[in-house]
Parts: structure tokens; C-alpha cells; sequence
């Protein structure tokens, strides 16, 4: 017998693995350890500013 | 005032006897001064339709002139040539500043510079005369859509280049906002525009019926998504954190709403489709992305406005905080009221209708000119030298008028649009229509009086803006800001 292609079981699964790969992606981004690098990562706009206080005018 | 003016010879100053690289920020002024000029042409081919839906005879029966030729060409103007130029300078301007790296090409730069505004003023040609291929925010004929098709390859081979060539590790989430809509762009106009050329000025698109009306809504939804949000939000996400002095409230938010706004976007066009030969299914898919997008919509406004948050007593002395304020409010209304017009039971009432313009002018005046009002008053005394605006006066006068013309556009926009829903809807006990189309129309006047009010205010804001631009840069000798070495941990 050969097996029924079952396209609501093919969406069924493509819905989990893109709400697990969400889910990954959340638990990446609010993992303790990237903290400190994203707090690097977040001055990145910040830092021309504080150069151009030092030009000379 | 010459105090303020920085000497030409900064650059080479700060560095020492070593001559060092500079920003290409000539390509950045360039396309900054255009979005002020083409905001005012485009912001005024609007008024001066609205004063048409008023007044009709003010078309003078001359074909260049009637509703259905400027309207393209209002909207053309105001998202390609006053919004693509405030994303070409944005971008440009923040890439290499956040990446340390000047641009990858100067000549390319300078292409897509000269190339764009090729394409605005071909638009502004080809439109009133009517050439046109009748779809809509895609109107430009097939010899103009080639041309934008080389320009915005371009464009992506000067944004990547240079984030290949940056001397960070990291690259900052601007640019991760920029290079979503650089690329999503591209696919959306290339795949929108496929059509079979029959002569110069004519061609016909290959898709049809209901197919050619859902690429169509693709299209137009994610033009909106990716143009007018995810390319404005990589603006946000640099203008803000500069004005407000402190560093974005969540990285680690931006990353998450990043990739939810960008996978859900691409999937609510249908919600244009709602009860039409469309097959249901899709129209409830349209729906229900809409009303998904809600919530990485609003990651981004409470991003921006929690990063505001320290700084709300700098608010009575600073004008560009108070646009960006009032840019994050309107967004996050705009997104709010977006996944609520899609349900099907609101569009029924809604579409068609004038509370679809206020929809769109609450995005488009609110969030999308505001930010690009605030990034431009940061950016430009910068690029020219200069530590701030000639009038910090007339950039308060610019937000208050054009605060309250956004307010009166939208309040009389919402309220014709409901009454427009309910007049054509409302039925006799013998299911005649109560009103006829007319008698609705008639009952609009007033509000496209009052919206023709605000626009004419948001309108002299620009002009205000305009004068304030031109007294900043007129006596200035433009400056490159060099390029800086990453600070230490990057």
C-alpha cells in the first residue's frame, strides 16, 4: 500500500519547525552569556559621537 | 556662525602629520538635500490633488493635470524620491559610520546617486502624460523599471561592499534593517514588474486576472513592510540612540523583532484582496499574518520609545526628540490600526473608503516623514560641518505645524472614511441602497476641506525646513568626517 501524501501533515510540521526555530532564535538572543556583547554591540552609534567631541575646532 | 563652521582642514588635523581616509559623505549630502527638494515637490503634487477633489475644475481640462495622472505621481514622489533618497543618505551614512569603513565604491555611489534621480525625474515625465502601467506604486513603464533595476544593484553592491569591508566584528542592527529592505526590494520589484514590452512606452505584465492582482498586493504590501517600515526602522535604530545619548534600551529585542517583522511581512498582502475573487483561504492567511505583525511591529516602537524614555526632560529644548517621539507614536498607531482594518468584518466597513488614506498618511506623514525629518536635522549640520541647525526656533515651528496637519489629515480621514462605510452600506427595509453615491461624496466635502488644511500645513513645514537647510549649509565648506578606529572590545 502505498502511503497517502498528507499535505496537512506536511504544514502541520513546517508550523512547528518554524515556531521552534523562533523560539531557538529567542532563547539565542536572551542567553546570559551574549549580554555583555550585545552591550558592546548597542554603543556601536554612539561612538563617532564621543570622537567628534574630541576634534579640534 | 563661522565659529561653528568646522576648518576643511579637520580631518587632516585630527589625525596628525598622517593623512588618513575619510567618510564618502559627498554622496550623503547629495542625496540629503534631495529628499528636502523632492519631499516639498512630492508633499505639494499631494496638496494639490486634495484641492482638486475639492475643487475639480482645478484640473483645467488639461489631461497633465487631472487626478488620475498626479496621483501616481504624488505618490511616486513622496515614497520613491523623498523616501529612497532619505534611505539612500541614511543608509549610506550610517553603514560607514557603524561599520568604520568608507563606502565600498565611490563611482558606484555616485551611480546610484545620479541613476535614482534620473528615475524621479523620468517619473515625473512619463506620469502626467499618462504612460503608465496601471499598477499601482509600480506604475513606471518597463524602460524605467530596467533603470531601477540597475540603480538598486548597485545600491546593494555599495551597502554590502562595504559591510564586508568593515572593521567591526558585528554588524549593527541599522544595517541587518537596511539590508533586508535593500534586497526585499529588489526581489519585489524585479518579480512584480515582469512584463512584455510592445513598444517604448507600453507593456504588458505578464500575469493575469487574479494572480496579477495577488503578485500585485505582494508587491504593494511588502513595498510598504520593507520600504516605508524595515528600511525606516534601521534609520530609527541609529537616529535614536545618537539623539538620545544612550545606547538602544534592547539589543537583544531588536534581534528577536528583526527576524519576526521580516518573516510575517511577506505573507499579509492579501488583506488588500478581502471579498474578492481571491480564494478565502488566502484572504484569512492575509488576515491572520496582519494581526500577527502587530507584535513584532510594536518590539520595534517600544524599542525606540524606552530608549527615549531617559531623556523626556530634554523634550522642551530639543525638536528632533520630539519628532522622534511623535515618529514612534504614529508607528506604533499605524501598526496598531493595520492589523485591524485586515480583520475581514473592520475591512468590510473600511475599504474603499478615505479611512484607508488616513491609515496610510498616519504611517506615512507620522512615522516615515517625521523619522526622516529627525534624521535629517541630526545629519545634516553634521555633514556640513556645523554643530547643529541655523534655528533650533524653526525646526520647533516645523514640528508643531506639521504635528497638527498630521492631526487634522488623519481625524478628517477617519471620520469620511466611516461615514463613507456606513452611507454606501446602509439599506432600505425593500434592500435598496439608502444613499446614493453621490449623496456620500456630497457629505465628504467638509473633511477633504479640513485635510486639505493639514497637508497645506504639513506642506509649510518642509518650506520651513527648506529655509532652516539652506541658512545651515549656505555659507559652509562640506567637510568628510574621517574614518574612525573601532573602539576597543569590537
Amino acid at each position: 500500500m502505498s502511503i497517502e501524501f498528507n499535505m496537512g501533515l506536511v504544514r502541520g510540521l513546517l508550523t512547528l519547525i518554524l515556531f521552534l526555530a523562533f523560539m531557538t532564535l529567542w532563547a539565542w538572543a536572551w542567553n546570559k552569556h551574549r549580554k555583555p556583547e550585545f552591550d558592546r554591540m548597542a554603543r556601536l552609534p554612539l561612538e563617532d559621537q564621543e570622537r567628534i567631541e574630541e576634534r579640534p575646532r | 556662525m563661522s565659529a561653528n563652521v568646522l576648518p576643511a582642514s579637520a580631518a587632516l588635523a585630527y589625525a596628525g602629520s598622517e593623512v588618513r581616509a575619510t567618510y564618502n559623505d559627498k554622496v550623503v549630502r547629495q542625496f540629503a538635500i534631495m529628499t528636502v527638494v523632492w519631499g516639498i515637490v512630492g508633499m505639494a503634487v499631494g496638496v494639490f490633488i486634495a484641492a482638486q477633489l475639492l475643487w475639480p475644475a482645478l484640473n483645467f481640462d488639461i489631461p497633465w493635470l487631472t487626478y488620475s495622472r498626479l496621483r501616481p505621481l504624488h505618490t511616486n514622489a513622496v515614497i520613491f524620491a523623498f523616501g529612497g533618497c532619505a534611505l539612500f543618505a541614511s543608509s549610506y551614512y550610517i553603514v560607514q559610520r557603524t561599520c568604520h569603513a568608507r563606502l565600498f565604491s565611490d563611482r558606484l555611489a555616485a551611480f546610484t546617486f545620479w541613476g535614482w534621480q534620473a528615475v524621479i525625474v523620468l517619473a515625473a515625465i512619463t506620469l502626467p502624460m499618462g504612460i503608465t502601467q496601471s499598477k499601482e506604486y509600480a506604475e513606471l513603464e518597463w524602460p524605467i523599471d530596467l533603470l531601477i533595476a540597475v540603480v538598486w544593484v548597485a545600491y546593494g553592491v555599495v551597502f554590502f561592499g562595504t559591510i564586508v569591508q568593515r572593521k567591526v566584528k558585528h554588524i549593527y542592527v541599522a544595517n541587518w534593517f537596511f539590508a533586508a529592505y535593500i534586497i526585499t526590494i529588489a526581489v519585489l520589484h524585479i518579480v512584480n514588474n515582469v512584463a512584455i514590452p510592445v513598444s517604448p512606452t507600453k507593456s504588458y505584465i505578464v500575469y493575469s486576472g487574479v494572480v496579477d492582482a495577488m503578485v500585485q498586493w505582494w508587491y504593494g504590501h511588502n513595498a510598504v513592510g520593507f520600504f516605508l517600515t524595515a528600511g525606516f526602522l534601521g534609520m530609527m535604530y541609529y537616529v535614536v540612540p545618537k539623539q538620545a545619548g544612550k545606547p538602544i534600551y534592547s539589543y537583544r529585542l531588536s534581534i528577536v523583532h528583526f527576524w519576526a517583522l521580516i518573516s510575517i511581512y511577506m505573507w499579509a498582502g492579501p488583506h488588500h484582496l478581502h471579498y474578492t475573487s481571491l480564494p478565502d483561504w488566502a484572504q484569512s492567511l492575509g488576515m491572520v499574518f496582519s494581526l500577527i505583525l502587530l507584535a513584532p511591529s510594536w518590539g520595534g516602537m517600544i524599542n525606540g520609545l524606552m530608549t527615549l524614555s531617559g531623556v523626556w526632560h530634554r523634550l522642551r529644548t530639543d525638536p528632533i526628540l520630539k519628532f522622534l517621539v511623535v515618529s514612534l507614536s504614529f508607528y506604533g498607531m499605524a501598526t496598531f490600526e493595520g492589523p485591524l482594518m485586515s480583520i475581514k468584518t473592520v475591512n468590510a466597513l473600511s475599504h474603499y473608503t478615505d479611512w484607508t488614506i488616513g491609515h496610510v498618511h498616519a504611517g506615512a506623514l507620522g512615522w516615515v516623514a517625521f523619522i526622516t525629518i529627525a534624521a535629517m536635522y541630526q545629519m545634516i549640520p553634521r555633514l556640513f560641518g556645523k554643530q547643529q541647525m541655523y534655528s533650533v526656533k524653526l525646526m520647533d515651528a516645523h514640528f508643531w505645524i506639521a504635528t497638527v496637519g498630521i492631526v487634522l489629515y488623519v481625524t478628517s480621514m477617519w471620520i469620511a472614511g466611516v461615514m463613507q462605510g456606513l452611507m454606501w452600506r446602509a439599506v432600505n427595509s425593500d434592500g435598496t441602497l439608502t444613499y446614493t453615491f453621490v449623496e456620500a461624496l456630497k457629505a465628504t466635502y467638509p473633511y477633504y476641506g479640513i485635510r486639505l488644511l493639514g497637508g497645506l500645513m504639513f506642506l509649510a513645514g518642509m518650506l520651513i525646513m527648506a529655509y532652516n537647510v539652506w541658512r545651515t549649509v549656505r555659507d559652509t565648506q562640506p567637510v568628510d568626517a574621517p574614518v574612525l578606529a573601532p573602539a576597543i572590545g569590537h
